[in-house]
């Protein structure tokens, strides 16, 4: 698999190729080449940033607690969009505990009064 | 609240809210005037993530970023004012203030400038339904919660493209493609593979778009690449289009006052204090340059607040200036001088974007100098000199043009101009 390192300008084309049971990662300069590569390879996670409703109309914006898998992302936004939650809503409040079984929570990341 | 303060600050962004701050833990008395409804600047339309590794230790939200300086303000000494607009500032730091009708007067014995940052004007600004500014899809989709379109064509590869681009995906639209009229894209490479790639958009290089399709609104666009085999033209059909031509900054109050400037960029002259070429006059965050790191910022705002602070406190020094020249060589483009003067050729390649200060106060040891390259350089070498004597050299083995590479050189006994040289 071909994958872009992120983890600074030099952007190197990483290959991570799985030999006999072991992760190969090739094309880095530098370690955390190795890291991104082999974390990008087994399971890439994002965190996911979005506006969650608020009952009786309105949003607060949200995000993950922490990354998701990747493949989750669309499924996470969706039970996000057909959630609400009363106000008032303070920054850090849990929106939706567990979310899809991800161990990440949604939490408000901002203030609304 | 009072008419007389040792510090003003103008635009309650994160540059201004550093700004205040520093200004405060110098024990200063802070006014800091914000012309929206609350603290935050552009912080408070950027809902996703990114920002405070560097200040806070966690990866944070543009919105929890700036609530956390909010935090701050509001546990220290720094008075604020919301929905008030600064209509003049004067020679003699009296500073005209419009809130809701009510005009009154501020008097501070030095101002710090944080007004960030406008979107550049473009070409395609016509009559026509669907077409946005990169900031403007950005507030009306975070702020007002409001969907934009279906099928979304970007023009322009920087950070706000990209993140606008994404947040289009996450609200149910289609992404056609991003058009880039360079050969390479001007976002760092983490939104590219976060935004762009992890969605399977098509980033055209070396693109542009030459007309626009529907009388009242938006119905597709015709784009034409260069290739090596002459031009490629192809018709997206589509009802949006997001232009993002980069951001430029916006210091028009002390701009009145005829602060130096350099002129082929329009930058204004500063020194390492931040403070512009009338005395107690500082300038900040996004205002000065555009920066492209909140942490930078941040630090931004500091070094300008802790300074407007001391200049309030005791007139500094403003004697033994010496200027930052860039020698003329065929990698730099410009850099910015005393006295306006550039003394700088362009030729073929550019290498350096900008670099700051201008002006150095050798009452100082040590001065930090930033400047940004225009694309990526490997292998890069960096000299700077005083005269012929070479007193700062560093190699880089990549430097990437999003981030501001700082260089600290020690100026004790330096006596002659500096010279920024880099080859690669």
């Amino acid at each position: 698999m071909e994958i872009v390192c992120i983890m600074c300008g030099a952007a190197c084309a990483l290959e991570v190729k799985e030999k006999k049971g072991l992760l190969e990662v090739k094309g880095n300069i530098c370690r955390r080449g190795e890291v991104y590569g082999r974390k990008e390879y087994i399971n890439p996670q994002r965190t996911v940033t979005t506006l969650f409703p608020i009952k009786g109309g309105g949003f607060v914006p949200c995000k993950t607690s922490l990354p998701v898998d990747k493949e989750l992302i669309f499924d996470v936004l969706k039970a996000i969009k057909s959630s609400s939650a009363p106000k008032p809503i303070k920054a850090g409040k849990v929106l939706i505990k567990n979310i899809l079984g991800t161990n990440a929570d949604i939490v408000a990341t901002s203030n609304v009064y | 609240m009072k008419k007389e303060y040792d510090v003003a600050v103008i635009g309650g962004g994160p540059a201004g809210m550093a700004s205040a701050l520093a200004a405060d833990r110098e024990g200063a008395s802070v006014i800091l005037l914000e012309k929206d409804k609350a603290l935050g600047g552009r912080l408070n339309q950027c809902i996703h993530n990114g920002y405070g590794q560097s200040i806070f230790n966690k990866d944070l939200t543009g919105t929890e970023y700036a609530n956390k300086l909010i935090e701050l303000i509001n546990n220290s000494c720094v008075e604020y004012l919301l929905n008030t607009e600064v209509t003049e500032i004067s020679l003699d730091k009296k500073i005209s203030c419009i809130n809701f009708g009510k005009r009154f007067q501020i008097n501070a014995k030095s101002i710090v400038l944080s007004t960030g940052c406008r979107e550049k004007a473009f070409d395609y600004l016509i009559d026509k339904k669907g077409i946005y500014t990169a900031g403007q899809a950005q507030r009306i989709i975070n702020l007002e919660g409001k969907k934009i379109g279906e099928n979304a064509v970007v023009l322009g590869s920087d950070d706000l493209a990209l993140i606008v681009a994404r947040r289009l995906i996450y609200e149910g639209a289609k992404v056609l493609c991003v058009v880039e009229p360079a050969p390479y894209p001007s976002a760092s490479i983490k939104n590219i593979s976060y935004c762009l790639s992890d969605y399977g958009i098509p980033l055209c290089l070396n693109s542009h778009i030459q007309s626009i399709e529907g009388e009242e609104k938006v119905e597709g666009v015709h784009i034409v690449t260069d290739t090596k085999n002459g031009q490629k033209k192809e018709f997206i059909p589509c009802d949006t289009l997001i232009v993002s031509m980069g951001l430029q900054p916006q210091y028009e109050l002390l701009d009145k006052l005829n602060i130096e400037k350099e002129n082929l960029t329009n930058t204004a002259v500063i020194d390492q204090k931040r403070q512009t070429s009338i005395e107690g006059f500082f300038l900040t965050g996004d205002a000065l340059i555009i920066h492209s790191s909140i942490a930078d910022i941040t630090f931004e705002g500091e070094v300008a607040g802790k300074n407007a602070a001391l200049y309030a406190k005791e007139q500094s020094e403003s004697k033994n200036s010496i200027s930052v020249e860039v020698e003329s060589s065929d990698l730099i483009e410009y850099a910015l001088s005393h006295n306006n003067i550039i003394s700088v050729k362009v030729k073929s390649s550019n290498l350096i974007e900008y670099a700051l200060p201008q002006r150095i106060n050798t009452l100082d040891h040590k001065v930090k100098i930033y400047f940004r390259v225009k694309k990526t350089l490997r292998d890069a070498r960096l000299d700077i000199f005083s005269q012929d004597e070479l007193i700062y050299a560093k190699k880089f083995v990549v430097i990437s043009p999003e981030e501001l590479v700082e260089a600290e050189v020690n100026i004790q006994g330096v006596k002659g101009n500096l010279t920024i040289s880099m080859e690669a």
